[in-house]
């Protein structure tokens, strides 16, 4: 299995234990990454300004797959969710197909619809599959719960396939389940971190960030954790900030990726999970995972 | 008409005020068509759907001798037969008329050229006349209407229906799928916007239809098909074992209190438990229990039999069998009623089904219900507490593109009776209510709100909630914003009904394919006309009451119900129908008995039939036949005509248009 690793503008320039983590663990379940040579942002930024601009930007990204006879992995909820729109809205489009392909075609790239993205929730469940991961496990870990924040963008809007539904357990807590861990719900696992309010209403985003850890402590969580690069800036980034704005000292929990856990199953070091990197308090689960 | 005799045509140009006259040249087509052999006479005129217009044609037809009359104005889906009865008045047989549409089809499209749509309107009549010299004239069949019917359906409006005809002398079969009538009305406590006893004003109703000696019930029956067309239907129906000898048993109740199997009761929406044998509710008509074999410990394992053993007048009979009844009516009535939307499958956010404290509108009204699993105390089902903040959300489901497109017409009020249920019963109890608009449109209705909207303990927030989530202590919470406050507010409700919205009653899909009705695209029946024929259906004989239409709160179901029996009523003592005489006609030499259009035809109309001498020939029934033509367009040997559309004349048409 060969995919080409799109990592998008906040794993490639703040959450560098996202993609450690990404590069630790899926090779050790049989999954090669190609590290793009060229790459653009998907155009997110740009959706309010050019409804064209970001079919362009994300279009460029799946030709460039394309050109090397590779899908993508997208480890970003959002550029997931602008992605897998563009792939869906060009094939019901064919103007819009052309028009982009115009514009492509100074670089000689061409998009055909052949390239596909996926995201890691998906390549750990439906590629790789749990049985494989539980096999492949090096360390045994404490049957501790676990509530998982699958963010916004993996399971909405409904009009376009998501990786995730909320017919039945999540993928994500499946995962979490194979490695030997407890999936604990809790009331707000299926909201918004806050990332959406943050550059607009900073105060207000994190009280809803200090809202959805408060809830997965008290159903007894030990630690929170997520596949999308939002969300675990402002579950594991926010902690300090919420704690002033709420004036309540006790939300405070481990948060980290999944592919964290992952690895730490799969027996890497910490390190180069880049849990070193992490803003909340990580070394308390450290501390309990080794008793 | 004489065979062989010169033919006469006269032709009329309707200026529609200036819906035509505006584009089209009117003067020049009648000038035109009065150099068309055969046009005797060719004028133009104002209106000639008004009366002097129509005169004008009956005038002409005597001192002109006409045989033959075309009409060019509006489509003839309005006015054909307005002027067919002129032609008639006239003396002539109505189908010696033709009409040419230069409305819609010319003068309405061809606003900005109008001297190329008068020389179009020219060709469009002039086709017609071409037409109107081949028609034959046509002959209507009487047939006879089978003076009885059949109501689907024992709800208010089945009921009400089936009371109505009875009071006019006719016979009626009432087809109940459950144990009783009464339908979700009977599930009410209250009827707003009067909060009138709902079993009050409906148990009365339920004993007169089964005490009325023109009523026969059939519950815990089913409809399995339907023949024939109107005027005589052929009906068959399928009545469910009760495992209890109707005539034996006296209603007395000792087998159900002697069952010892208990399982959540239909009635009450899984709320409440019933046995094994079991009344539907307590005032159910007609008073007669079932046995639900799936529970029932005999049918099951063989043991038991308490309530045989109990039973004083010897009315159990565990080997009663399906049994099927076959009846013949002249009309149907569908009144099939609605069920509720999905809540729990498709908006899963709302937490129905999986928290216990969100419940229905409708599961409220059996907490409320004196008869009901609480015995008329508001407990929240969880742990059996007096609510004391309760949120009411509106339109769930209801007016929501991606659930139900349309507003289900008594959530609302609904919605305010159920405040009035809370704070009645638990005086310090708070009420939310969450609604996107209040509508509040029937008579009394409006001040019905005014009235809830004045009670300190009644709040509304205009907005609707955002996911319902239960907290770690197993509180139920969620957050919505209000739009009147430009604030989210963040409820914390011990109890939370839903106002959800309604869907076709599940056993209609059923009934509309045995009896090819059209169905609408929100699944409910499609009346014929919205505003004008709302209680008619496509097919000739079967009318519409209550929410099978489409959603309906009780008042206009009842009147719905009592429009459905009029026109069932007015069939039946007309005492005949007429056959359309636009049907297709076999010519038996030309016809080989290939039988491709029998299976083609959507009404069973065409059935293939041995002739004397061996040949196999298609047959048409012109009581099913529609005149719809795909028979005649599929026939490969042209033996299949449309009587008044035939080959020759289509022919004389598209030569004049073309030529
Ligand atoms: S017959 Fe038709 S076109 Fe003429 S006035 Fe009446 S409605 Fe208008
Ligand atoms: S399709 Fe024509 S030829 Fe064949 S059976 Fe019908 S009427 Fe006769």
């Amino acid at each position: 299995m060969r995919f080409l690793l799109y990592l998008g503008c906040t794993t490639a320039t703040k959450q560098y234990g996202y993609e450690l983590s990404l590069r630790g663990t899926l090779p050790l379940l049989g999954v090669e990454l190609e590290y793009p040579k060229d790459m653009n942002c998907c155009g997110v930024p740009m959706k309010g300004i050019s409804r064209f601009y970001p079919y362009y930007a994300c279009a460029r990204i799946m030709a460039i797959a394309e050109s090397q006879g590779l899908d993508i992995v997208s480890p970003c909820n959002g550029c997931h969710l602008n992605l897998t729109e563009t792939i869906y809205k060009l094939k019901l489009n064919p103007p819009l197909m052309n028009a982009v392909n115009e514009l492509l075609r100074e670089e000689g790239l061409r998009y055909t619809g052949k390239a596909t993205v996926y995201h890691p929730v998906e390549v750990l469940h439906d590629k790789i599959g749990v049985e494989k991961i539980t096999s492949a496990i090096k360390r045994k870990l404490p049957e501790m719960p676990v509530s998982s924040h699958p963010g916004c963008h993996l399971i909405r809007p409904t009009e376009f396939p998501r990786p995730e539904t909320r017919n039945g357990p999540l993928k994500l807590d499946r995962l979490i389940e194979a490695i030997g861990l407890r999936a604990r719900d809790y009331p707000e696992k299926y909201e918004c971190c806050g990332a959406a309010i943050l550059p607009y209403s900073p105060e207000a985003a994190i009280r809803v960030t200090a809202s959805r850890i408060k809830k997965a402590l008290a159903v007894g969580s030990r630690a929170i954790t997520s596949l999308c690069p939002y969300c675990i800036e402002m579950l594991d980034g926010k902690q300090d900030a919420a704690k002033t704005i709420t004036g309540d000292q006790s939300v405070s929990i481990p948060a980290l990726y999944y592919t964290q856990l992952l690895g730490l199953a799969l027996g890497l070091d910490e390190k180069e999970l880049g849990m070193n990197l992490n803003m909340s308090p990580v070394e308390v689960l450290l501390e309990e995972m080794r008793v | 008409m004489v065979e062989g005799e010169e033919i006469r045509i006269g032709v009329y140009v309707c200026h529609c005020g200036v819906n035509i006259a505006a584009v089209v040249d009117v003067k020049k087509v009648a000038e035109e068509l009065s150099k068309v052999p055969n046009v005797v006479v060719a004028k133009d005129y104002q209106f000639m759907c008004s009366q002097p217009g129509q005169n004008i044609i009956v005038e002409d037809i005597k001192e002109h001798k006409l045989n033959r009359v075309v009409v060019a104005a509006c489509s003839p889906r309005m006015h054909e037969p307005t002027f067919q009865r002129a032609v008639e008045r006239g003396g002539l047989n109505p189908y010696l008329f033709e009409m040419a549409n230069i409305r819609e089809h010319c003068s309405w499209v061809h606003e900005k050229e109008k001297s190329a749509a008068t020389e179009k309107a020219i060709k469009i009549v002039k086709a017609a006349v071409a037409k109107a010299r081949l028609l034959k004239p046509l002959k209507v069949e009487k047939v006879k209407v089978i003076p009885r019917a059949l109501v689907i359906g024992g709800g208010i409006a089945g009921i009400r229906a089936s009371l109505d005809i009875a009071n006019a002398g006719f016979e009626v079969h009432l087809v109940e799928t459950r144990p009783s009538i009464g339908g979700n009305m009977a599930r009410l406590d209250k009827t707003f916007p009067t909060l009138d006893c709902s079993q009050c004003i409906l148990t009365p109703l339920m004993v007169e239809a089964s005490r009325h000696p023109n009523i026969t019930l059939h519950t815990y029956t089913d409809v399995v098909s339907i023949d024939g067309s109107v005027g005589n239907f052929k009906v068959k129906l399928l009545k469910k074992p009760r495992y209890v000898n109707e005539a034996k048993c006296t209603g007395c109740g000792v087998c159900v209190t002697k069952c010892p199997w208990t399982v959540p009761s239909e009635f009450d929406l899984g709320l409440g438990k019933r046995k094994a044998i079991y009344f539907e509710f307590p005032q159910a008509v007609p008073l007669i229990p079932v046995i639900d074999p799936e529970h029932c410990m005999y049918f099951q394992k063989g043991t038991c039999r308490a309530c045989e053993k109990f039973c004083p007048p010897k009315a159990i009979n565990f080997d009663q069998k399906p049994e099927e009844i076959e009846l013949e009516v002249g009309a149907i009535i569908l009144a099939t009623g609605y069920g509720l939307y999905d809540v729990a499958k498709n908006m899963p956010e709302y937490g129905y089904r999986k928290y216990k404290d969100v419940i229905t509108g409708l599961e409220l009204e059996r907490l409320v219900s004196a008869t009901g699993p609480t015995k008329g105390h508001i407990l929240r089902p969880s742990d059996g507490k007096e609510p004391k903040k309760v949120a009411i959300i509106l339109c769930v489901g209801s007016r929501d593109e991606k659930h139900l497109r349309f507003c289900c017409r008594f959530g609302c009020v609904a919605g305010l009776k159920h405040a009035y249920y809370i704070v009645s019963h638990i005086p310090d109890a708070e009420v939310y209510i969450c609604y996107r608009d209040i509508r509040t449109f029937g008579k009394g209705y409006e001040e019905f709100y005014e009235r809830i909207r004045s009670y300190e303990n009644v709040k509304f927030i205009r907005g609707s909630p955002m996911e319902i989530l239960q907290d770690a202590d197993g509180s139920l919470y969620f957050d919505v914003f209000d739009a009147n406050t430009n604030r989210v507010v963040t409820l914390r409700p011990d109890l939370i009904v839903l106002e959800t919205g309604i869907v076709p009653h599940p056993t209609f899909k059923e009934v509309a394919k045995v009896l090819k009705c059209s169905v609408g695209p929100d699944g409910f029946a499609l009346e014929l006309h919205p505003k004008l024929r709302p209680t008619e259906t496509s097919v000739d004989g079967v009318f519409l009451a209550g929410a099978v239409q489409g959603p309906k709160d009780i008042p206009d179901t009842v009147a719905q119900a009592g429009a459905a029996a009029s026109s069932a009523i007015a069939l039946m003592s007309r005492g005949y129908v007429e056959t359309i005489p636009y049907v297709s006609s076999i010519n038996e030499d030309l016809c080989s008995g290939c039988g491709i259009c029998q299976p083609l035809c959507a009404f069973d109309a065409i059935s293939l039939v041995k002739k004397e001498d061996g040949k196999q020939v298609a047959k048409v029934d012109i009581s099913k036949c529609k005149g719809c033509g795909v028979c005649v367009a599929a026939c490969p040997s042209g033996a299949a005509q449309q009587l008044g559309f035939d080959d020759e004349q289509i022919s004389a048409m598209v030569r004049t248009l073309t030529g």
